[in-house]
């Protein structure tokens, strides 16, 4: 999508999968609720930055 | 996910009800001297703890402090001010809580902080505090805040759809927290609203908002008001990244949010001169 700023290439994934109706704003409450709930299921890692000397 | 020791009550908060609170208790060895009080984002209708686990567990876990995260009720089951007087009872009863649950922690310092509307809410903490006599707050952190009801600013109007967070969606947002153009209207909803005798004395201030984001210039506006009003404010735009930044976990290793937790973390832990500003 041409976009009036640049995104990061993250930002640009969200972006456009939630562009996709219905919005999350057109569910349900409880709907809604649960597909915040299940995309924030996804693991996060730590990164440990390693300084060598 | 940053390692952290969870635990949760129930705390009744009188005519409001009961509602669960988490405690994030950082895995180190160093005593706690750092309370963050927590308010989630997510429109007031969604969002919870789950949402939010992973930001406030490297909040806990960057900063050493304990952080307290009140699943206060959404809308459009509660209207406003019913979250923000549930979060309120907590925060003005903060200390006894921490002492009845945690027998080791004296704390220094006591952050209010909040995501989006969790922002929104964060301020209202503080207005609520000072005409009631609450808990004194020495530092207030901002990701992204809601300030102002109204839709039609520089970014609402560059950002108004494909930018994750639409112009649509947040006036469905409103709806659901307010009956009435006058709830709309309380410093308490719309803080930018606000005089600047009644912003005078808020405690010092971070606020980071995102390049790409409909909140963007009401955010900026606010960080703008409270600098007019005496406060000390400390204010990023980040480039290059929509709203939800810190929060989204598809979005934890991005250039923004890493730099966006980095400040905000040390900028918590920059806790010399809020001890010395006490002392006054």
């Amino acid at each position: 999508m041409k976009r009036c700023v640049p995104l990061e290439a993250a930002a640009e994934d969200v972006s456009n999968q939630s562009s996709v109706p219905p919005m999350i704003f057109q569910l349900p409450p409880k709907q809604g609720r649960k597909v915040l709930e299940e995309a924030q299921n996804s693991i996060v890692y730590i990164c440990i930055r390693q300084t060598f000397l | 996910m940053y390692p952290a020791n969870i635990s949760v009550s129930k705390i009744d908060t009188g005519k409001w009800g009961t509602i669960s609170v988490y405690f994030v208790m950082p895995q180190s060895s160093d005593p706690v001297c750092n309370v963050i009080f927590y308010i989630h984002g997510a429109g007031w209708v969604f969002g919870s703890f789950h949402t939010h686990e992973k930001l406030v567990r490297e909040l806990a876990a960057r900063t050493n402090s304990l952080v307290v995260f009140p699943e206060y009720t959404r809308s459009p089951e509660a209207k406003y001010p019913v979250a923000i007087e549930q979060c309120y009872y907590v925060l003005s009863h903060i200390r006894e809580i921490i002492e009845k649950i945690f027998s080791n922690i004296n704390y220094r310092t006591l952050t209010v902080a909040g995501d989006s509307v969790g922002g929104n809410m964060a301020i209202a903490m503080i207005f609520m505090a000072k005409k009631r006599n609450g808990p004194k707050v020495q530092k207030l952190l901002l990701y992204y805040p809601v300030t102002n009801a109204c839709f039609d600013t520089p970014s609402y109007r560059k950002f108004a759809s494909n930018y994750y967070l639409y112009r649509e969606g947040m006036k469905w947002f409103w709806r659901q927290y307010t009956n009435c153009e006058s709830d709309r209207n309380q410093i308490t909803a719309s803080p930018l609203r606000a005089d600047l005798k009644c912003l005078k004395d808020f405690p010092e201030t971070m606020i980071i908002n995102g390049q790409a984001d409909v909140l963007r210039s009401e955010g900026e506006a606010f960080g703008e008001k409270l600098r007019c009003a005496g406060v000390a404010v400390t204010a990023l735009r980040v480039q290059g990244i929509i709203h939800d930044f810190v929060m989204l976990n598809a979005l934890d290793k991005t250039n923004a949010c890493r730099t966006a937790m980095d400040a905000s973390t040390e900028w918590i832990n920059r806790n010399d001169q809020c001890v010395e500003k006490s002392k006054k």
